[in-house]
């Protein structure tokens, strides 16, 4: 139901994947609720169904649980990310990476959330991730934008905030999906709902950078 | 001085250390996790002269998160002020990332209880939000409607600011991470205004793209 990914771990069985994999999302589960310092490794041994001794074999503290929940959860989210070439069409890349996050915020709300609670505290656990591969990816990213613009193929703008607006449009919609439900009273399970945000989202973006939003999928030039 | 205006003075300064220690505390921990403990030690006050201001945690809470509210809604006035929508919209947006820049506590404060599916606001959002949402969506209408800009969804719209503009907020040490691990400079900070403001009025068709460095690739806007 969460739909949490696994990083393949060496060495482990099938079935001790499985373990790990439902310890995961039972504590995904358990730590969208409580937060980090309201949950407890009982709690969650509870919720996957097994004991605190068994769960500790695979995990050996909270923390240790809590770090691989949400490394998991940058894993799914920069995946689309990864995907932005230089060499593709600007409109159509942009355009699928925008679908692709919302998504992921449709997918994944709990994963969503999980990761901006830990922002909003000043990521004190996942720190070292983001100093590592979120920044380099964002680096290398920005740079396939700078190319595009260089090449003339997409309108100025600064990387870095373009990529920061998608995110934040794209992630909105779960984040502040109750502010959003009160006010609206949809959310993205509502196929019309989704779908107007999503074409607001790529004729922001898209037109930012010159590209036509309504062509999404043809050429920019 | 009078003696009672000194006393005023005097109470409205601790009144702003506490709420500047309670925005930090519950922006950190949420409204759950602080405690009027830890508000009171981060103030530098004894417990009891807290709850002499704020008789429970519950009201400390409510005033942070209308403090908040407050700021966000006065920014939303240059509707009213201009009625040239890219200037109201720029002016707008401007504030609004102004306040995340100076206010980013309340602002994480705000979007700590959205997280947890507003358990103490719900009535607020029910209320307050939707009916100001309203009277904002009806200018942006009355925009439309006198041809001034294109017909967008004024309810996305106001979403898609919100998003970009707290996002600087809610999301700064994410952004403080990947430049260097430092805040952003005036500068930079500019630069961000400058590419919000820029998507969020190209998006509406309030700016071409011709007027940017580089000429427009499409058709003129639709």
């Amino acid at each position: 139901m969460t739909g949490l990914k696994m990083r393949p771990s060496k060495g482990l069985s099938r079935i001790q994947e499985r373990n790990r994999r439902r310890i995961m999302e039972a504590a995904l589960t358990e730590f969208s609720r409580l937060g980090y310092s309201g949950t407890t490794i009982e709690m969650i041994a509870k919720t996957a169904g097994m004991s605190k001794s068994n769960l500790l074999y695979y995990f050996s503290s909270k923390t240790a649980i809590y770090e691989a929940v949400l490394a998991d959860i940058l894993d799914i989210w920069l995946a689309p990310l990864r995907g932005l070439e230089v060499d593709n069409d600007p409109a159509e890349e942009l355009a699928d990476y925008i679908r692709q996050k919302l998504q992921m915020s449709a997918d994944f709300p709990f994963q969503s959330r999980l990761f901006a609670n830990e922002i909003l505290q000043g990521a004190p656990r996942i720190k070292q991730i983001l100093e590592n591969e979120l920044k380099m990816l964002v680096e290398e990213k920005s740079k396939v934008i700078r190319k595009w613009i260089e090449y003339g193929k997409i309108g100025s703008v600064e990387p870095v905030h373009l990529i920061f607006a998608i995110w934040a449009m794209t992630q909105h919609y779960s984040d502040f999906a109750p502010q959003i439900e009160a006010l609206t009273g949809k959310g993205l399970s509502d196929p019309g709902f989704r779908k107007d945000a999503e074409s607001m989202i790529l004729q922001m973006v898209l037109s930012a950078v010159g590209l036509n939003a309504s062509k999404g999928k043809e050429s920019g030039s | 001085m009078s003696k009672t205006s000194n006393r005023t003075t005097a109470r409205a300064e601790i009144e702003r250390m506490i709420l500047h220690a309670a925005e930090e505390v519950f922006a950190e921990f949420g409204f759950k996790g602080a405690t009027t403990g830890m508000i009171a030690e981060r103030a530098g006050l004894p417990k009891a002269n807290l709850y002499y201001y704020f008789p429970t945690k519950l009201a400390l809470y409510r005033q942070v998160v209308e403090n908040i509210f407050q700021i966000w809604l006065d920014a939303a006035n240059t509707f009213d002020e201009c009625d040239e929508p890219a200037e109201a919209l720029t002016r707008y947006i401007n504030a609004k990332m102004d306040i995340s820049r100076a206010h980013p506590m309340g602002s994480k404060v705000w979007a700590n209880e959205i997280l947890h599916k507003a358990p103490v606001i719900q009535d607020y959002l029910e209320t307050t939000l939707d009916e100001w949402t309203g009277t904002r969506i009806a200018v942006i209408e009355r925009w439309i409607a006198d041809g001034k800009m294109a017909s967008i969804d004024p309810r996305s719209l106001l979403y898609m600011i919100w998003a970009t503009t707290q996002h600087y907020a809610d999301f700064n040490h994410q952004i403080d991470t990947l430049n260097q691990g430092r805040p952003l400079s005036d500068a930079q900070f500019n630069r961000a205004k400058e590419t919000v403001v820029s998507i969020i009025l190209t998006g509406v068709g309030l700016r071409d793209m011709s007027q940017g460095r580089l000429k427009p690739h499409g058709e003129e806007n639709s």
